[in-house]
């Protein structure tokens, strides 16, 4: 840090040493006592540790009497000049003034000044010097032909002030040194009706610049980087969080079976053990009788589970319709292949069938049925991911989506898990999209079930709501947890702007005629019929 | 993995047994029977009528387990081809999620030559074909036989 500015005064202080509760500290009138103030003709010399204030009690440093500088120094510093023996010896720091008239004398000033404990800088100036500007730092004046190093054995700031002012304080410092032969201090306690125990000395003090400037701009931007880096983290850990609990809540729904893997647009396969618990058969032809040797030829490995136990003992060859493996396209020797039949009745080599289960799919490579029902688990598959969840809930919404648009145009009696499969149909046709609902028509499981409710209450909500306001918008939220959730969904459509889904715009359209044939009522109740026959 | 290889030349046996109407297939390479070359005739009707097209199918190690690739080596003027070097063909049944093994070559084939006689612009790949197959069907029929002319010579 350069200094900008030096200023030099007179304190009158109580003497700390006393231990007052209320220490006495004022700066004595200029009319009365010396102030010099100097403004951009400082010069830094070093700038070590010059850290916060520079500022102290004024002293010259002690020389050593055997030194030959003690001698020199005598015409430039009087003897009765304020020593750091007549300064307090402590709550105070000390600045030192030191005349610069050789190298030598220099380092010993130097020398002088580091000894002194509670030092927060030097001031040095040149004798007989009449510029007002001490001359600039890569001046030769300055040079003590050691190359720099003593600035860096002297761990404090060094200043350079016009020889001029140097002079004008040095003589200063004369007069305010405690001592009988300095007069001032003694009127100037009196004058201002002080204790007579007080001190009254030179204080310097220095405005630094540019280097404050600049911690403070270092110090700004730190704190924007950390504030900056916090929210990221803290965005971040969020947003982990917030997936992991949506994966778990994912992996859970689809242990307990609410969510079906396979619409997820994952690839399930099938382990070996399960694989094994599939029949397999000699091959009769359709049209023979079936014969009284018909059991199954390979045990399984392993004992087969009830199920697959109770689904096998009564092969129906009636079922069989394909005379060749689709897989290899080779043709069923009657009575002597063996073939493996999967729940779908289609039937394969099991030297086919088997890779493709174990490494490909778990679905039938004819008809895409389940080879495994989902309640076993019996299915390897790679763990949730964010792009499985996301997945899921883009197709929720779809489903609630549709569901919503029937139960509105409600005279289509259609069934929901039947439509929701043809819709996914079509859209497969269309390879538009990827099978968003191929949800299997294998009775009511705990899904479709769930699916029928979902519906319902998405249907009712609204319904219910502009029964009782007749808008489309409420503005207080609900109580009920689905009816806010529908509330919200609306509001915040809404403060997006986003244009409303044709069936929402339908469905709308559509409530604001209560006087429409299709009265609410009669929707809901044939959506609960609906609900009540699909269950 | 001998069942495709097995399974590959069973079918190409059989297609060559009995080949399809207005297809001619060969293989580039005997000893590659992953890689079929298929010259189909511009279906009568169609605006490609008069144009042989050259096609590639590839059928993967894992086939039937994993669909085969088709892509037109000629360069044709149609919304479900894309419009540049490799000339993929867009075909339902022909993406990963889509396959099923049962399905044969014969079929793909077939299916892709129903699509030069009727293209399907709402699953186009290049969709200003497309919009103009929908809204100026004039303008693409006389494109589609400019580009038959050009490219697809007998």
């Amino acid at each position: 840090m350069t200094a900008q500015s030096v200023d030099t005064f007179v304190l009158a202080f109580s003497d700390p040493a006393l231990n007052e509760a209320e220490p006495q500290r004022a700066r004595v009138n200029v009319s009365v006592s010396f102030e010099l103030f100097n403004n951009n003709h400082v010069q830094t010399l070093s700038t070590n540790q010059a850290g916060g204030d520079v500022e102290g009690l004024l002293f010259v440093p002690d020389l050593d009497t055997s030194d030959s500088c003690f001698n020199a120094s005598m015409r430039y510093v009087p003897s009765n000049v304020t020593r750091i023996g007549d300064l307090p010896t402590e709550q105070y720091y000390y600045l030192g003034l030191a005349p610069w008239f050789s190298a030598a004398c220099t380092k010993s000033y130097l020398a002088a000044a580091r000894r002194v404990a509670g030092l927060d800088g030097l001031i040095v100036y040149i004798p007989n010097n009449s510029t007002g500007t001490p001359p600039p730092i890569s001046d030769g004046t300055w040079n003590l032909n050691d190359g720099g190093q003593w600035k860096s054995e002297n761990k404090y700031p060094v200043y350079a002030i016009p020889g001029v002012d140097g002079a004008i304080i040095m003589e200063q410092l004369a007069q305010y040194s405690g001592n009988a032969s300095s007069p001032k201090e003694q009127n100037i306690l009196t004058q201002e009706q002080l204790d007579p125990m007080d001190y009254v000395r030179i204080y310097t003090t220095f405005g630094l610049n540019g280097g404050s400037s600049l911690p403070t701009l270092w110090a700004f931007l730190l704190i924007v980087l950390a504030i900056v880096l916090f929210i990221i983290g803290l965005t971040s850990l969020s947003m982990h969080y917030y997936q992991r609990r949506n994966r778990r809540a994912l992996e859970r729904r689809i242990q307990t079976g609410e969510v079906d893997l396979e619409t997820l647009g994952t690839r399930l396969r099938v382990p070996q053990e399960a694989i094994n618990n599939l029949p397999t058969f000699i091959y009769v032809p359709n049209e023979s009788k079936p014969m009284d040797t018909n059991k199954p030829v390979q045990p399984p490995l392993q004992a087969p589970s009830e199920s697959v136990a109770a689904a096998s003992s009564t092969p129906d060859h009636t079922l069989w319709e394909q005379p060749t493996c689709p897989i290899c396209l080779d043709d069923f020797i009657p009575h002597e292949t063996t073939v493996r039949s999967l729940p779908c009745h289609h039937i394969y080599h099991p030297a086919c069938i088997d890779p493709f289960l174990l490494d490909n799919s778990s679905l039938c490579p004819v008809c895409k049925a389940k080879v495994v029902p989902q309640e076993q688990n019996a299915y390897t598959y790679e763990p949730v991911t964010n792009a499985m969840v996301r997945y899921e809930r883009r197709a929720r919404r779809m489903r609630l989506a549709r569901e919503m648009r029937r139960a509105q145009t409600g005279r289509f009696g259609m069934q929901g898990g039947e439509s929701s499969g043809r819709f996914a149909n079509l859209r497969r046709a269309c390879g538009r999209d990827r099978r968003i609902s191929s949800a299997p028509s294998a009775g009511p499981t705990t899904s479709q079930i769930e699916m029928v409710e979902v519906g319902n209450r998405a249907v009712s909500s609204p319904v219910a709501a502009l029964n009782h306001e007749g808008s489309a918008m409420q503005t207080r939220p609900p109580t009920d947890t689905n009816m806010r959730r529908e509330w919200m969904r609306r509001r915040m459509s809404a403060l997006v702007g986003r244009q409303p889904t044709i069936e929402e715009a339908e469905a709308e359209r559509q409530a604001r005629m209560p006087r429409c044939e299709s009265s609410p009522k009669t929707v809901v109740h044939s959506l609960e019929a609906n609900a009540n026959s699909h269950v | 993995m001998a069942t495709a290889q097995r399974r590959i030349t069973k079918e190409y046996a059989d297609i060559q047994k009995k080949p399809l109407d207005g297809m001619r297939i060969s293989l580039p390479s005997e000893a590659d029977i992953h890689q079929w070359q298929i010259l189909i005739d511009g279906p009568r009707g169609s605006p490609y009528e008069g144009g042989v097209f050259n096609l590639h199918l590839s059928l993967p190690t894992e086939y039937p387990f994993k669909p085969p690739t088709l892509s037109f080596k000629t360069k044709i003027y149609h919304p479900n081809v894309t419009n540049d070097d490799k000339g993929s063909m867009c075909l339902g049944m022909l993406r990963a999620d889509e396959w099923k093994p049962s399905s044969k070559v014969e079929a793909v084939l077939s299916f892709a030559q129903g699509l030069l006689l009727e293209p399907q612009p709402d699953d186009a790949v290049e969709g200003g074909i497309a919009r103009e197959y929908k809204e100026n069907k004039k303008e693409f029929v006389k494109n589609a036989k400019a580009w038959t002319k050009q490219y697809a010579k007998k």
